[in-house]
């Protein structure tokens, strides 16, 4: 299952309805003024045309401030500049003028408490600029700034390779500390982003990640980064018209693009679960995921329709090659529903596509992993610093006679007790055969503190294998293999690490070692990090 | 020779002040102090005369030219060349003198000076000679004086070094007569002036008075002095004053008393004077400080932090009293190192609560009772407090005088003391079970010899985890309830943990014996390393059960880390009900008590709330983050109704309070089911079947309950629209028929009032009474337009009509009162109003069935359908429960305590059926209502017999409302109502018998 989800709640089809429903109600409030400027001002805006859409209500704005129509306008852009305080407020003196139960008056109303939650939300964060995005962080948070600033410089350049897409105004990234931060600023609620694993959202013109902080073992925050800055590429691209399947297909299959190519399959614990899905004719339909990935009822689902999206780009992508996709997209920004824009490119029918694409994951011969460890998102509930709960948890053990020797084993590490602690978790993982995260991770670290790197390594090699998306098998084997003198392989496993848990201090005192060593100026970077994150 | 001419002046002029002196001294002996002025005349002039003489001398050596000049004239040689030369050296050398010569002539006198004796220049014999005659002369007057005249003389030196008084001569006979005395006491105490004639002139007043003396002089005199002597302090005049009036001098003086002492007159005339032969004592009334008693319920150990206590307090002083207050210390909370009664460290901030002010209506005494509230003082579980009273009096001549009571001791009791402690002592437990575990795990098996020293260290150890246990089980007693009592939370959760710690202590023992006996046995030969395997396999058993047993501990630990928690929302709850209960007492009375007591619940929330989230926190290091509650930690958003709520109390907003009140409320229990949750988790993850069994019970009670809320919902709706509809259709038949029915009341209401009260027999007077409010009730429901209410209120008029009516008919039969007939008449005729207005208000009632719709009957039939189905899965529960049969021992199974409330829901919830199927939705509603209460009751039945809580938490309202008061308050009642009466009785005139008696009670005490 997939880390990290995101969320684009508003597809084609949400996007008319809000036109339709604003025209109805402007008939009403309009005035003489010029209603056709309006109409595409109006109509930018949901097409994600930011810029655009920005001057023409600059223009309606000179003339008719005093309009409440464009008075929404107005402040509606100030929203998606990030202006959330005057952005409420002229929301709020919109929907006052407006007729009070006119669907304009009631978006007004909604968008301007949004704002309002929006800017406390956002209150304490501080922005750091770079070329092509504003990072908005705050506290702890900050530390994530250059990691995120460097992974997003890489994704816009392969993304305008990709896309062809390019920006004149930074993209506004804002980092927040919690779970419940997300739910304030959007429309979805706690328990639905809880439910999903939702823990990015790119709406409203801005990127929104939650600090992995927030998450008991942290998740791919750069992924989940470029994921959605993928998801901003495309709206642009395709003014908003590409609908959810595609979207998060798209972005899913990109998501890696910051640090390689495209691609590059499915994660084990996605491939089991859409074998799986296969298997028992389960699978989420395109339309199901309509409005958004979000709504799923699980994560279990929500990770699925991630596996079949990003099987389903990577389907199309064989069939036409990233020029047809790119037509694709066209296609949909021209007009054309998805099924017309897919037929049009690949040819025959939408449903034929459906077809051979199943008959297609088929022929792919799709593994799956019996005993895997569901990885699904854990929130932290204590948002301090990791203390002894944490070794002691063994809650993901499914055997009963396995966790208690994990307990057990935990206890006696806090206590300092590694040779005990190592007895423990060897029983422990004598009985869940090689691989469990949990178990291999706490035994390697104990190896790790007992001064047996190569236990470790062997230990935890078989885990990384079938988790990739968890961090501790990846700080393990860096702090191995640093141990060891393995200075290029120790690198690439803590830069691994650090992208999915980077409050771990362990990892960035490994990578001040090895940049001091090799004289990297992001020594001092890592130093400063590694001192901070010491307890 | 100029040092012996200083001599000399200084001799001389020594020997001459010495002559003044004593002749001073003798004329102060003999004519007073006054006459020291003669004397110190005849010593400026001496002095003038010695200084004139001293200038002179000093002139005739002053300059070189003097003292050439005096040495030429006392020796001529010398002196004339001496001269000569000082006169050469005085300016240049005139021409024609010879530099030459004058220098021969230097060293001419030079040598011939230097050869000379001041001695010899200067006879000082006769000035020696005269200034020993002077001294000598001297010395013998003073002699003869001391031998002659030593009582002048003693007098005279004292009267020279200012001792005053003993220079005059002491009268023989009385000087003075008629002393009258009049005192001024200071203004503190109250008291009047009091004037006392033909006194002896001794003085008994308090310090600060102020006395008035006048007295007749009974010798001539130009000058009066009183003579005072205050303690050890040198006497001190005063001038007194003389009053010549018809050929009497009356002298007069004034005097404030401030020490012990003596007074005296002196009169006299311009030179001399005699004074009294006695002096007058001064004496000190003495300002006691005031009696202070406080009486309070002895041995309050056990008490809440909310309690209130009554206190007595009776305070009496002699002139007048200050401040009274009531002082607190609480142990602990300081650093001082006094001992409390029960030897707790004593706390050393005093706190204070003023009874009475300082500044308070002037009075000598004070009494009443204060209730105090400990929940001002915001004590800790476990506090101990050490108060007594302490009062002031009023002098502000010497400062107020400070007394205090008795002192006495409260405790705080701290129900969660045992299981703190018994979890503490887990903690250390657990230590030792992992440091023997881990040691074993550690254990390298190599030569056999060594191995089995270390396994029997490795036994020993196991041995010591042992003994621990024996000490905890030892030292935790479970504490018993009593006799009909239900066991409290404190004993719900040790007596598990006991047994689970003895099982363990069992377990381990049988396997040291085990151990031991193993290892014994290979000890008496050189075993082997394949001999050492028994030893090994009991070691290995030992580990298994070590594992186990840690495992165990950790769970028992844990599990009351997150029940001491829950503890802690529970108080919050409790508190959070009296909060209810306060505010909505609150806006009916404004009362400022109810307000305080408003404040102390919202501080009592916010310190538990505080409390949850440092438990909460330190929890957090200790346990896995599923287990831990972000709300508990403080992410929510109580705090914030808390300051909302105090805002809106200040601003006198009560609804507004009440709303956020129930957001507050609404908040907590979030929390509390949030915790309840995660305990819930914990204990499904860690412990046993038995759990697991309350669990899904308790899952299933929960599930029903749900089900039943949305029928109780529904058939609500359904009620409010057959409400809505049966006032439509008494608005339509209604109106017509509601202005006779008004006048039908009116008519019984007076019927009723025209009974007489004695026709009717005492006894039956309350029926009566009740039988018009009955009435009037009818009138205003009718008023109100409630036809429903008005109905049943006319049919209890008319049964109440009828049964009084018997009642006076049984009377008269048994004694004939007048106007029982007249009054039996108005009853029956009541009696036949109200039935008649019943019957009227009962016909144009809707029936059930025409008060909704055919379609809302419908499902008032669906939903007796669903009631069936719920009734069905309820008494599935209990066949279940029932099927489970007798728990393990004398423990029942689990879940029992379920099962009372649900036989309670299941009853409801065939009535409500009932009531459903015939499309009742009024007595629907009501079943399903009771039918959900039921099923709540029965869901926190097994939550608590899942979680172990105090049954009285949240239902102490009652206990911390009443204060506890003092055990035989009329003891100490009594004697301050008698000194009270006492006193006030001292204030009023005496009966005219009694007078003389009283004046010479009086005159008594002041002589």
């Amino acid at each position: 299952m997939s880390r990290a989800q995101s969320e684009r709640q508003r597809g084609r089809r949400g996007a008319s309805m809000r036109v339709v429903l604003f025209f109805s109600s402007l008939l009403l409030s309009v005035t003489a003024y010029a209603k056709g400027n309006f109409q595409r001002a109006y109509q930018l805006i949901d097409q994600d045309r930011v810029e655009e859409a920005a001057a023409e209500v600059a223009e309606l704005t000179r003339d008719h401030a005093t309009e409440a129509d464009v008075m929404f306008l107005d402040g509606e852009m100030q929203f998606l500049h990030g202006d959330y305080a005057a952005a409420a407020e002229k929301l709020k003196e919109a929907a006052f003028k407006l007729p009070s139960k006119s669907h304009l008056a009631e978006e007004a109303r909604e968008l301007a408490a949004l704002s309002s939650s929006t800017g406390a939300a956002t209150k304490s964060m501080t922005a750091t600029r770079g070329s092509h995005f504003v990072i908005y962080a705050s506290g702890p948070d900050l530390l994530l700034v250059p990691y995120a600033e460097e992974a997003l410089e890489r994704a816009y350049a392969a993304l305008r390779e990709d896309f062809g897409h390019d920006t004149k105004e930074p993209i506004r990234v804002e980092i927040f500390p919690e779970v419940a931060d997300l739910a304030r600023v959007s429309t979805l609620t706690l328990k639905e982003i809880e439910t999903s694993g939702t823990i990015a959202l790119c709406k409203y013109n801005r990127l929104m990640i939650v600090s992995p902080r927030a998450l008991l073992t942290g998740y791919p925050w750069l992924d989940t980064l470029n994921h959605e800055y993928t998801h901003f590429v495309i709206s642009k691209t395709s003014h908003n018209a590409v609908p959810i399947w595609l979207h998060e297909g798209l972005a899913k299959y990109e998501e890696r693009r910051w640090r390689g190519p495209g691609g590059g399959g499915l994660t084990p614990s996605l491939e089991h679960l859409l074998a799986t899905g296969l298997a028992k004719k389960h699978l989420i339909t395109f339309e199901e995921m309509h409005p958004s990935m979000a709504k799923l009822p699980s994560q279990e689902d929500t990770a699925l329709a991630f596996a079949e999206v990003y099987m389903a780009v990577e389907y199309l992508a064989g069939q036409v090659g990233w020029g047809g996709i790119r037509k694709v997209i066209a296609g949909m920004r021209e007009g054309k529903s998805d099924g017309q824009a897919v037929a049009a490119v690949v040819g025959g029918t939408f449903a034929d596509f459906q077809l051979h694409w199943r008959e297609w994951l088929g022929t792919r011969k799709l593994k799956t992993y019996p005993g895997l460890f569901p990885t699904a998102l854990r929130f932290r509930k204590n948002p301090g610093k990791p203390g002894k709960g944490e070794e002691l948890d063994a809650s993901d053990i499914g055997q009963e006679a396995a966790k208690k020797m994990a307990r057990l084993g935990g206890l006696l590490r806090v206590r300092h007790r590694l040779r005990a602690a190592a007895v423990e978790y060897e029983k422990a993982q004598k009985l869940l055969g090689p691989g469990n995260p949990q178990v291999s991770h706490k035994l390697g670290r104990t190896y790790l503190e007992l001064g047996e790197p190569d236990r470790a390594i062997a230990v935890v090699e078989p885990a990384l294998a079938q988790y990739p998306e968890i961090s501790g098998p990846q700080a393990t084997l860096g702090e191995s293999y640093l141990k060891k003198g393995d200075f290029d392989r120790a690198e690439k496993f803590l830069l691994g690490a650090l992208a999915i848990s980077p409050f771990d201090p362990a990892l960035h005192c490994g990578l001040e070692k090895i940049y001091r060593q090799r004289s990297d100026p992001r020594a001092e970077r890592e130093a400063k990090s590694c001192k901070e994150l010491t307890p | 020779m100029r040092g012996e001419l200083w001599v000399r002046l200084v001799g001389d002029l020594g020997a001459v002040l010495a002559g003044i002196a004593l002749l001073g001294c003798l004329s102060a002996g003999w004519f007073g102090r006054l006459s020291l002025f003669g004397a110190g005349a005849a010593a400026t002039v001496a002095l003038a005369v010695h200084v004139r003489r001293l200038r002179l001398a000093r002139r005739r050596v002053s300059s070189e030219h003097a003292a050439a000049r005096l040495v030429s004239r006392l020796m001529p040689g010398v002196g004339d060349e001496l001269l000569s030369l000082v006169e050469l050296d005085a300016g240049p050398l005139q021409s024609g003198v010879s530099a030459e010569l004058v220098e021969a002539l230097r060293d001419r006198v030079g040598m011939r000076v230097s050869s000379l004796l001041p001695s010899k220049l200067v006879d000082l014999g006769p000035a020696r000679r005269r200034l020993l005659l002077r001294w000598s002369s001297v010395a013998l007057a003073t002699v003869l004086a001391w031998a002659l005249l030593p009582g002048a003389l003693a007098r005279g030196w004292r009267a020279l070094w200012g001792q005053v008084g003993v220079s005059y001569q002491t009268a023989a006979e009385p000087i003075i007569g008629d002393v009258k005395l009049v005192l001024h006491p200071p203004a503190y105490t109250g008291l009047p002036t009091r004037e006392i004639a033909g006194s002896s002139g001794e003085i008994l007043a308090l310090p600060g008075t102020e006395v008035d003396i006048e007295a007749r002089a009974l010798v001539s005199a130009r000058r009066a002095v009183l003579i005072l002597k205050e303690g050890d302090a040198p006497a001190r005049e005063e001038t007194g004053a003389l009053i010549h009036s018809d050929g009497t001098t009356m002298v007069r003086a004034k005097l404030t008393v401030k020490r012990p002492g003596s007074w005296r007159f002196a009169l006299g005339k311009t030179l001399g004077a005699a004074m009294e032969p006695e002096a007058h004592r001064i004496d000190l009334e003495i300002d006691r400080p005031p009696t202070v008693e406080l009486f309070a319920p002895e041995q309050l150990a056990e008490l809440t932090e909310r309690q209130r206590i009554e206190l007595g307090y009776s305070v009496d002083d002699d002139y007048g009293l200050g401040a009274v207050d009531l002082v607190w210390r609480v142990a602990g909370e300081n650093a001082d190192k006094d001992e409390t009664k029960d030897g707790a460290k004593d706390a050393g901030k005093e706190s204070r609560q003023t009874l009475r002010p300082g500044n308070a209506t002037p009075a000598r005494s004070t009494s009443g009772t204060h209730i105090w509230d400990l929940g001002e003082l915001g004590l800790k579980k476990g506090a101990k407090v050490a108060y007594w009273l302490e009062a002031r009096d009023n002098d502000t001549v010497s400062g107020p005088k400070v007394a205090r009571s008795r002192t006495y001791y409260l405790g705080v009791a701290n129900p969660n003391a045992a299981r703190e402690q018994l979890v503490a002592e887990e903690q250390k437990l657990l230590e030792l079970a992992l440091t023997a575990l881990a040691n074993r795990l550690e254990l390298t098996v190599g030569e056999p010899a060594a191995t089995l020293d270390q396994l029997g260290m490795l036994k020993e150890q196991v041995a010591g985890l042992m003994g621990a246990i024996d000490l905890v089980v030892k030292q935790t007693p479970i504490p018993e309830s009593s006799a009909g009592q239900k066991p409290s939370a404190t004993q719900k959760a040790i007596a598990p943990a006991m047994k689970e710690l003895a099982a363990i202590r069992t377990r381990l023992g049988k396997l040291v014996d085990d151990e031991g006996r193993v290892q014994t046995e290979l000890g008496k030969r050189r075993a082997s390393l394949r001999d050492v395997r028994p030893a090994i396999d009991v070691h290995l058993r030992q580990i298994d059960e070590l594992e186990k047993d840690t495992l165990l501990l950790d769970d028992l630990l844990g599990r009351q880390r997150l029940e001491e928690l829950l503890a802690l929302t529970d108080e919050m709850n409790a508190a959070r009900d009296r909060l209810k209960q306060l505010l909505a007492e609150y806006k009916k009375t404004r009362s400022a008590e109810t307000k305080k007591a408003i404040e102390r619940e919202l501080k009592e929330i916010e310190q538990r709330l505080r409390e949850l989230a440092q438990k909460a926190s330190k929890l957090a290091s200790e346990m896995p983050d599923q287990f831990l509650n972000r709300q508990a930690m403080g992410k929510n958003d109580t705090q914030d109704a808390l300051s909302k709520m105090r805002e809106m109390l200040e601003k006198g907003d009560i609804d507004q309070a009440m709303a956020e009140l129930e957001r507050l409320s609404s908040s907590l229990d979030q929390l509390s089911a949030s915790m309840e949750g995660d305990l819930n988790g914990y204990r499904g993850e860690r412990f046993s079947a038995d759990e697991q069994k309350l669990a899904e019970l308790e899952s299933k009670l929960a599930d029903i309950e749900h089900d039943q809320k949305k029928l109780r919902d529904e058939a609500a709706e359904l009620k409010k629209r057959a409400q809505a509809e049966t006032e439509r259709q008494l608005n339509e038949k209604v109106k017509p028929v509601l202005e006779k029915a008004r006048q039908q009341a009116a008519e019984l209401k007076k019927r009723l009032a025209e009974i007489d009260p004695p026709s009717v027999p005492s006894y039956s007077q309350e029926d009566l009474t009740r039988l018009r409010q009955r009435a009037d009730d009818l009138d205003r429901n009718l008023g109100a337009g409630d036809i429903e209410e008005a109905r049943d209120i006319a049919r209890s008029v008319e049964l109440g009509a009828n049964s009084l009516s018997d009642d006076l008919k049984s009377s008269e039969m048994r004694r004939p009162r007048p106007g029982t007939e007249r009054a039996r008449g108005n009853l029956g005729e009541g009696a036949k109003l109200a039935k008649a207005l019943g019957a009227e208000l009962d016909r144009v009632m809707p029936r059930p069935g025409q008060q909704l719709s055919s379609e809302e009957q419908r499902q008032l039939g669906e939903m007796a359908e669903r009631q069936r189905a719920l009734r069905g899965q309820a008494e599935e529960l209990m066949r279940q429960m029932e099927q489970k049969g007798s728990g393990e021992g004398d423990r029942p199974p689990p879940g029992q305590s379920a099962m009372n409330g649900l036989k309670g829901a299941d009853e409801h919830m065939q009535r409500a059926e009932q009531e459903m199927r015939s499309r009742d939705a009024r007595d629907a509603e009501s079943e399903a209502k009771q039918a959900l209460d039921k099923l709540g009751e029965a869901r926190r039945d097994v939550q608590r017999e899942r979680r172990p809580r105090d049954e009285k938490q949240g239902g102490g309202m009652r206990a911390d409302k009443e204060p506890v008061r003092i055990p035989n308050a009329e003891e100490w009642k009594a004697p301050r109502e008698f000194r009270q009466d006492l006193l006030e009785a001292m204030k009023k005139a005496a009966p005219g018998d009694y007078q003389d008696a009283v004046r010479r009670y009086y005159e008594e005490l002041v002589k």
